[in-house]
């Protein structure tokens, strides 16, 4: 490589031949290297991530306001087409859905909801873990449709309002939200 | 005069670079299938890296601003702008602290940034849908960005080396 002369971006005076003229060259050169620090940063910002999950799980159950009384309830494009109220001890519950030429089954059974059969090409909602938990959904964006448990039937309607809101921006992908589970 | 010339043109150069790294980014991600709503790469940050050391702080915020608002024009989507808007000022401000405490490298002030992004993002999400559902996403969401952030960072590097290579070298004397 030449003999540095002076820094593409540096100030004027640091042009001829001063010592320091290509300092910025080497600190943009040792940045390039990973550091103790960087790594430090990285497990920590990734702890933190997932430390918050249960504080917001606690957040979000509060918000619910669980009554004792849970609910499971099938939106489709915004529409709600069937609500359950789910407990454990109850039989199996089979809900299909047969809508534009999508098709998908939800059962309701003792380890919560799930999605049992779609027609979906990315199949996300069937690998999707049962939910039972106020506030988990199980969400399939390519038929709109969002499963979801809510902890009390009275707040149930400001529910449905909320969970539209984040699906405008989903789009071509389905997942789980809460006990993230990939397929 | 020659000085600043040779910054704003550095500056166009490196927004086309964002420009089109948005745009072959936006191309490519639904291919991708990655199970996670409104998960990116964020490849333009490239750009606002090399920016924020080669040109200066000020101007890798103008490449940040007018990538955003650019997508912005060419997208149409009211939604994604508050959205990329809200990530990317937050992006910004952590590298930028992360780069002037001089204690991190290339590879922890971008996943910084990436990190940033995201909670950037959530917080826009929160506000926009009045709920708080949209947390449950942050644990996925955070881990994520920080692979794509030292995913951005090594792809930085050869730029780096280049640029610094071609700082160095005669041509850039005339500059």
């Amino acid at each position: 490589m030449n003999r540095p002369r002076f820094s593409l971006f540096e100030k004027r005076h640091q042009r001829d031949g001063q010592p320091d003229a290509n300092r910025a060259s080497d600190e943009r050169l040792a940045v390039l290297k990973i550091r103790t620090t960087d790594v430090i940063l990285i497990v920590i910002l990734f702890m933190v991530g997932f430390i918050m999950l249960p504080a917001v799980n606690s957040l979000a159950n509060r918000h619910h306001r669980t009554t004792g009384k849970l609910e499971i309830v099938v939106v489709v494009s915004g529409n709600v087409v069937f609500r359950h109220v789910y407990d454990p001890s109850d039989e199996p519950v089979n809900f299909h859905w047969d809508e534009n030429g999508h098709s998908m089954t939800i059962q309701v059974g003792p380890e919560g909801a799930r999605v049992l059969s779609s027609d979906c090409r990315d199949q996300f909602c069937v690998h999707s873990r049962p939910i039972s938990m106020p506030g988990q959904a199980i969400v399939c964006a390519p038929n709109q449709m969002i499963v979801k448990v809510i902890g009390s039937s009275d707040d149930g309607a400001a529910d449905f309002v909320e969970v539209n809101g984040p699906s405008a921006d989903v789009d071509a992908v389905a997942g789980q939200i809460g006990g993230y589970d990939a397929p | 005069m020659r000085h600043k010339l040779s910054k704003m043109t550095m500056t166009s150069v490196l927004i086309a670079l964002a420009l089109a790294l948005a745009i072959a980014e936006n191309l490519v991600i639904p291919l991708l299938r990655i199970p996670i709503p409104g998960a990116k790469i964020g490849l333009s940050n490239v750009a606002v890296l090399v920016a924020i050391y080669f040109v200066g702080p000020w101007y890798a915020f103008v490449v940040m601003l007018v990538r955003v608002f650019v997508v912005f024009i060419f997208g149409g989507n009211t939604v994604a702008l508050v959205f990329s808007l809200f990530g990317g000022v937050m992006a910004y401000l952590t590298m930028l602290i992360l780069r002037n405490s001089k204690r991190f490298s290339l590879f922890g002030i971008s996943a910084g940034g990436a990190f940033a992004h995201a909670l950037g993002q959530i917080t826009a999400a929160i506000i926009m849908t009045g709920s708080i559902s949209v947390l449950f996403y942050l644990p996925i969401l955070t881990g994520f960005s920080l692979a794509a952030g030292i995913v951005v960072a090594i792809l930085a590097v050869p730029i780096f080396k280049a640029l610094v290579k071609f700082e160095n070298s005669s041509y850039s004397s005339e500059l």
